[in-house]
């Protein structure tokens, strides 16, 4: 996953670049067509350019059918993808854990008051532009601890929906289970949701656009930059 | 969840069932098959009278026998006997037609509507067959078919706004049931509590609208026994739940998305002027 290569070295490998893409793909879907399940009177606008082609193709007339058909549409598709996002995880976290690359959580093993610390010290530097003192920057690696926290974030979310999805799907519920599972599902989502918003306003923040550039090219980052945002990192690369 | 427009609680149609009248003669359950065109069930073996078990998407309305245990006291001439006996109270049972119907407000294509009269209908060309409305209903009534699409009661709307009573109110041999309109059985369930009996359907919690189209009444020790176990007094509470969730999570996702995204563009102008110092 990392080689230090010339004046660059890599963060994302080129598995983890394409498991990444695929889930930004599938969770995209996901999200899209679960907001038409969630609330339709708020994003029926998305229904209609394809609701309309899909009623008429099922002979339905288009002004009555077209939600009908759409959001129909959209539910096999959100069932569909979210059984192709469930084996995208399982088969990329396996490879992950039985190969020993998880990283995410290296910095959880850190005292509770330094975990506190850096977090404080990176929403100021995230959000006031504040620096981040020395002895802090000097102990960030790979992954800094809000995005662990926030990885956490996500398992959590995503177990809770795939779960529920999966017993909504394929258990004969009763009518009180299936009102349980439609809830923890909706939890999930907001949680992933809460994720998303944080990771995305990570990744477009100007600290980290090279690390975006990287994610959609080529999975390195310049050594100097890596140098001055994850330099326990690079610490660990070089004793490697 | 989908917004709608009910008519008033106060308008509209309304039945009340008096179970106190009912013999279990099954008569409403044979006449809603028949006028709906319902495929029939096979009656099966079970230790109990009712049949089928449930509500199914052919079998709208089903008539449940709850046995209950009562004692009897038979006054002989020169003492007096009880006796511990079971009492089998037949309890004519359908889509409970809430005047803000959680399943019309749930169901994502908007294929449950209300009628003018209040009659709470599943349009089933536009049913998707997602289960929602089942979720949503605090009775459990909707049922899937085999087409996969759910099915109930219609309130026979098609009778009413023919100026007929619906099929069951109109075959009961023991009028059961007073079909009329909501104001008028609301009084009628006024007098009925007057009179030391009890009634279900009136005083609900909001999230059926706070009244269903088809109030129960009887006796007190009757309605004691048979209520608690036919109809819920506390809605779902995952439903409730989902309900302030979704009013309170989409907005409170958006208000965070947007001020991150202010907190990106301050921190984007921010960088700009110091990559020009």
């Amino acid at each position: 996953m990392s080689s230090k290569v010339d004046d660059k070295v890599e963060i994302a490998s080129l598995s983890y670049r394409i498991t990444h893409t695929l889930n930004l793909i599938f969770i995209l879907i996901l999200i899209i067509t679960g907001l038409i399940l969630l609330a339709l009177p708020w994003f029926a606008w998305i229904v209609y350019p394809f609701g309309v082609p899909l009623a008429t193709l099922a002979g339905l007339s288009p002004e009555t059918g077209a939600i009908t058909a759409g959001v129909q549409f959209a539910r096999l598709l959100h069932r569909m993808i979210g059984i192709l996002w469930g084996v995208t995880i399982i088969v990329y976290a396996s490879y992950v854990v039985l190969t020993g690359r998880v990283m995410l959580f290296d910095t959880l093993r850190k005292p509770l008051r330094e975990q506190l610390r850096e977090a404080n010290a990176l929403v100021k530097a995230y959000v006031f532009g504040s620096e981040i003192p020395m002895d802090i920057k000097r102990g960030i690696g790979r992954h800094n601890v809000l995005a662990s926290y926030l990885t956490l974030l996500l398992i959590f979310g995503v177990l809770m929906v795939s779960l529920s999805g999966v017993a909504i799907v394929y258990l004969s519920l009763t009518p009180e289970q299936h009102r349980l599972m439609l809830l923890i599902h909706d939890i999930g989502f907001y949680i992933i949701m809460i994720f998303l918003v944080g990771h995305l306003f990570a990744v477009f923040h100007p600290k980290n656009v090279i690390l975006l550039n990287a994610m959609f090219g080529d999975g390195k980052v310049p050594l100097e930059w890596a140098k001055d945002e994850m330099p326990a990192y690079i610490e660990k690369l070089r004793k490697a | 969840m989908v917004k709608m427009k009910f008519p008033d609680m106060n308008e509209g149609v309304a039945v009340v069932v008096d179970l106190d009248k009912c013999i279990g003669c099954r008569a409403c359950q044979i006449a809603c098959q028949e006028w709906n065109g319902r495929t029939p069930i096979k009656t099966q073996f079970s230790p109990t009278f009712t049949n089928p078990q449930r509500l199914e998407a052919n079998a709208w309305k089903v008539v449940f026998f709850k046995e209950l245990q009562a004692t009897k006291r038979i006054a002989l001439q020169e003492a007096q006997a009880t006796l511990e006996t079971v009492e089998v109270v037949p309890v004519p049972y359908n889509c409970l037609h809430c005047v803000e119907a959680p399943c019309a407000k749930a169901c994502p294509v908007g294929a449950i509507k209300a009628s003018p009269e209040g009659a709470i209908v599943i349009e089933a060309s536009e049913c998707i067959g997602c289960g929602y409305c089942l979720a949503a209903c605090p009775y459990d009534v909707p049922r899937r078919g085999s087409d996969g699409k759910y099915y109930k009661c219609t309130f026979c709307v098609d009778r009413i706004q023919a100026k007929l009573e619906p099929a069951c109110v109109s075959v009961c041999p023991t009028e059961v049931f007073t079909f009329t309109s909501m104001s008028e059985a609301v009084k009628i369930a006024e007098k009925v509590k007057e009179d030391g009996r009890k009634v279900y359907g009136l005083s609900l919690d909001s999230y059926v609208g706070g009244r269903v189209r088809w109030i129960f009444v009887a006796s007190k020790d009757k309605a004691d026994r048979v209520f608690p176990a036919m109809f819920p007094e506390i809605p779902r509470n995952s439903n409730i739940i989902r309900e302030y969730l979704n009013n309170i999570g989409l907005p409170g996702l958006g208000l965070l998305s947007l001020i991150a995204l202010a907190i990106l563009v301050l921190s984007w102008i921010r960088a700009k002027r110091a990559s020009k110092h």
